[in-house]
């Protein structure tokens, strides 16, 4: 059984459809990747999971069902939660990260103060307890000097920092599944091979199942165990990561993956080269 | 094609530039950069946030002035020029933007922002501009009956075509393209970079290619310049700088960029290191660097 | 935990250090030596000084320095102008805290409801607030006052009535502003619930010009308890700073010291109480911290 099984997901803003008969699983512990262009419609998927999508926009879920695994193992649409249930479920089973570490948190409390935000919110912790166990959480996301950076505000981190905290909030209750929306695109290279490590690594550690979406096909070959590739407002072809990239069957997949810059190609050649690109790019 | 000639097009001696910050800190932005640009060769700089590459273009096109050190531009010193001194050598850099949303003023209509520079600098008016505009557009791959059109008709790609299109029109020799893809999706992307391949062919330009991605580097660049902290720490071929990297920085930025192949995935050590900062209190600086020629053009930092 | 204690305890978690921050605002400092200052003399200072206000001790217009006068002269009924300004601070700064308090409230519970659930209801409230602005405020609070009968208590009602609109307009700007930021979407993805958002996410982001507005607030309800006091519709059984310039009014050119002295009053507290917003409104932002 799929810990999460999403089928005819339909959303649109007014005339204009966000998504269009989107589909595909996750299953517990694995690690999808979700790739796509701008406006491909990546983001609207991950927030019609969290139910975030028509909040505050003219955005619509019209049609679909996105079965989601419960811990005791009954099987619940998320469309049709109530919003008080949605908030039991948003932050304790299905989590997520967004792309800026920054703006993710929140300016005026210090970060460890964000992390025992998620804890009181699920677990009635009261103060001291929450405060002990995002402690903990400091230590998970190998936070070094965490005692000191605890009671930092975000401005005072960096970025891989921030991201870190975003992670240690987004797994503190323990979720089934953690969304994250361009963790890495933000950061700079190098903080962003550390945090993709970290992300496997937690992941082997905690065994939550992550639906990563990205736009780069680097990222997702390295830490995606199946790949769902997205093109205006659908699901173009999905696989497992080796499928997508080396038996590539839809032609805006080949196209795509032509147009990838892949470090080492040119080793040995003189000049620099153009891309040769696939279908409609060329 | 990338030899050079009698004087490069660019060159930079020693050149180093800081800025006050809050308190009495300082940044040490560039730190003793000398490099060189060749006529018709791409040179790109990459580096991590805070190295100072932005800073050095900056510096190259004088919209900073260095603190140290020259800036030659075809032999000439044009490091203290003043404004007026500066206008005819300005006709010689462009220089591409990250964001083409940002580089458009949206209320301009987009043969307008392209005929911009001409009119600034050139003696051309009428429907001879016009024509010279539309060349231009035919030049950048975009159809010429899309002159009339605002920005907010055309996709990201699209937009930052016309802003190439308005750094060519004063028929410069060197254009800087800071982070000039990086905002693109990767068809458009590719796209972009196969266009400015084209031109340099065709036009004999020189690029500075300022690029936070190496596989992107990779493609496009005949020299690569590494950035650390505001000083070069690593400098050589394409060749010379992605197969045989000599700094442990360089090789520490090449080994962090995922392969787009997950046959090639690697273990990543769980390590928890961050980009220092290049700014340091009155008085004190980083330690400079000193550069040692490991094989013909490639220089590395001794460590 | 109730509403008030959420937002009282996120306003605590987000202010830690700021105290050392406005300690850091020499100005701030001033006007809260100054505010304390005043606040201690108009609370202590009626039992240290001893003369009734009400009461006439000299000569009807005694100047300050006249021998057989107190230290501030006489007004026209011959009564200690210092005696009043000690003994009418309390009505005064009274009425002030209660009203701007109240105007506060209602213009928070507002804007707060209107910037953060938007559609019908931002609609709604909004026209409210509107009806009220439109009201001639000064005029709206005599009639209040006039047919609620002059007293303390009612006239710190109706300059709250009249005042909230510009803390409802400045809440809703920042509910607003603040609601499209990602750390809001980032609160709701941990599945905190309208309120706790409200209360702890938002609240906190949009305290800074809130403070300000707070303190601006408490120096509007003083001078506009003065005026409604200077036009003879404050309470007339007690004397507040405000009474007292209107008593007087008649005789500003002839006895310049009955009007001025509690002029100054007014003018240092309302200073005070600015100079300490303004040290507040930096110390809640964390990004000045730590410098």
């Amino acid at each position: 059984m799929a810990l999460l099984s999403v089928t005819d997901l339909t959303v649109t803003f007014d005339e204009f459809t966000a998504i269009d008969s989107v589909g595909f699983e996750i299953q517990p512990g694995e690690t999808l990747g979700v790739v796509g262009e701008s406006g491909s419609g990546k983001s609207v998927t991950a927030l019609s999971i969290m139910r975030l999508v028509e909040l505050g926009s003219r955005a619509k879920v019209t049609r679909g069902r996105i079965d989601f695994e419960m811990p005791d193992g009954s099987v619940i649409d998320l469309l049709t939660q109530p919003e008080r249930s949605m908030q039991d479920i948003r932050g304790k089973h299905v989590s997520m990260i967004f792309q800026e570490p920054l703006t993710s948190l929140n300016p005026v409390f210090p970060v460890g103060e964000q992390i025992a935000e998620a804890l009181r919110v699920h677990e009635g912790l009261d103060k001291k307890a929450a405060h002990a166990r995002a402690r903990e959480m400091f230590d998970l996301v190998r936070i070094p000097e965490a005692d000191k950076r605890f009671g930092q505000y975000p401005h005072e981190m960096s970025g891989g920092m921030r991201q870190r905290v975003m992670i240690a909030i987004a797994l503190s209750c323990g979720p089934r599944l953690l969304i994250a929306d361009e963790p890495t695109t933000a950061l700079d290279v190098t903080i962003q091979a550390q945090t993709l490590g970290l992300i496997k690594q937690l992941q082997v550690e905690t065994g939550t199942a992550v639906m990563l979406i990205t736009h780069d096909m680097g990222v997702v070959a390295e830490v995606a165990d199946r790949v769902v590739v997205m093109n205006r407002a659908r699901v173009v072809e999905q696989g497992t990561v080796d499928e997508i990239f080396h038996n590539p069957q839809d032609p805006y997949t080949q196209a795509l993956l032509s147009a990838v810059p892949r470090l080492g190609s040119m080793a040995g050649r003189v000049g620099p080269e153009p891309f040769h690109l696939a279908g409609s790019l060329r | 094609m990338n030899q050079t000639v009698a004087a490069p097009l660019v060159e930079l001696r020693g050149v180093s530039r800081q800025f006050p910050t809050d308190g009495r800190a300082r940044v040490h932005a560039v730190v003793n950069v000398s490099l060189q640009i060749g006529r018709g060769e791409t040179l790109a700089v990459v580096g991590e946030s805070g190295c100072g590459k932005s800073t050095l273009a900056n510096l190259i096109i004088r919209l900073h002035e260095p603190d140290e050190g020259t800036v030659l531009l075809n032999g000439t010193d044009i490091s203290h020029l003043g404004p007026k001194a500066m206008r005819p050598h300005r006709r010689t850099m462009q220089v591409v933007f990250q964001d083409p949303f940002a580089s458009l003023d949206p209320r301009v209509r987009v043969g307008a922002a392209v005929a911009e520079p001409l009119k600034v600098h050139g003696t051309k008016r009428g429907e001879e501009l016009d024509e010279q505009v539309a060349e231009l557009f035919e030049l950048v791959g975009l159809q010429r009956i899309m002159m009339k059109n605002f920005p907010h008709q055309f996709s990201g790609g699209q937009r930052q075509r016309i802003c190439i299109a308005r750094a060519l029109a004063l028929r410069p020799e060197l254009v800087i393209a800071d982070e000039a893809v990086s905002a693109l999706d990767v068809s458009v992307q590719a796209q972009v970079m196969n266009l400015m391949l084209d031109l340099q062919n065709e036009l004999g330009l020189s690029y500075l290619f300022i690029s936070h991605d190496l596989a992107v580097v990779e493609r496009i660049a005949h020299r690569v310049a590494v950035m650390y902290l505001g000083q070069i720490v690593e400098i050589g071929s394409r060749e010379q700088v992605f197969s045989d990297p000599r700094h442990s920085y360089t090789a520490k930025l090449i080994d962090a960029v995922p392969i787009a192949d997950p046959r090639q995935r690697t273990e990543r050590p769980l390590l928890t290191g961050e980009i220092p900062s290049p700014v340091w209190p009155a008085g004190e600086g980083p330690e400079p660097v000193e550069l040692i020629e490991v094989e013909p053009g490639h220089l590395v930092a001794k460590e | 935990m109730t509403d008030v204690g959420v937002a009282l305890e996120a306003v605590e978690a987000s202010g830690r250090g700021a105290l050392r921050m406005f300690l850091r605002n020499k100005a701030a400092v001033i006007g809260l030596v100054m505010f304390t200052f005043i606040v201690l003399v108009t609370i202590i200072g009626p039992g240290l000084y001893g003369t009734d206000a009400d009461k006439m001790v000299a000569r009807p217009f005694s100047p300050p320095g006249d021998e057989l006068a107190p230290r501030l002269g006489t007004d026209y009924l011959g009564r200690d102008v210092l005696a009043g300004i000690i003994g009418g601070g309390r009505t005064t700064l009274a009425v002030g805290a209660v009203a701007a308090a109240m105007s506060m409230s209602i213009g928070l519970l507002v804007g707060s409801l209107s910037g953060y659930y938007g559609r019908w209801l931002d609609a709604a409230l909004m026209r409210l607030t509107e009806l009220f602005q439109v009201l001639p405020a000064l005029l709206f609070a005599m009639v209040l006052v006039t047919l609620l009968e002059p007293s303390a208590r009612t006239v710190a009602l109706a300059i709250g009535l009249v005042s909230w609109p510009a803390a409802a307009r400045l809440t809703r700007a920042e509910f607003l502003r603040v609601r499209e930021l990602e750390y809001v979407k980032a609160a709701r993805a941990i599945g905190s619930s309208d309120r706790r958002i409200m209360l702890r996410t938002i609240l906190p982001n949009a305290m800074p010009p809130l403070i300000v507005a707070t303190a601006l607030t408490v120096g509007i309800a003083i001078l506009f308890e003065a005026g409604l006091a200077f036009l003879g519709l404050g309470d007339t059984s007690t004397i507040s700073w405000g009474s007292m310039i209107g008593n007087n009014k008649g005789y500003i050119l002839e006895a310049w010291w009955t009007v001025t002295f509690p002029g100054f009053a007014i003018f240092f507290t309302v200073l005070s109480v600015s100079l300490i917003g303004d040290g507040l409104q930096d110390a809640f932002n964390p990004k000045l911290r730590g410098r």
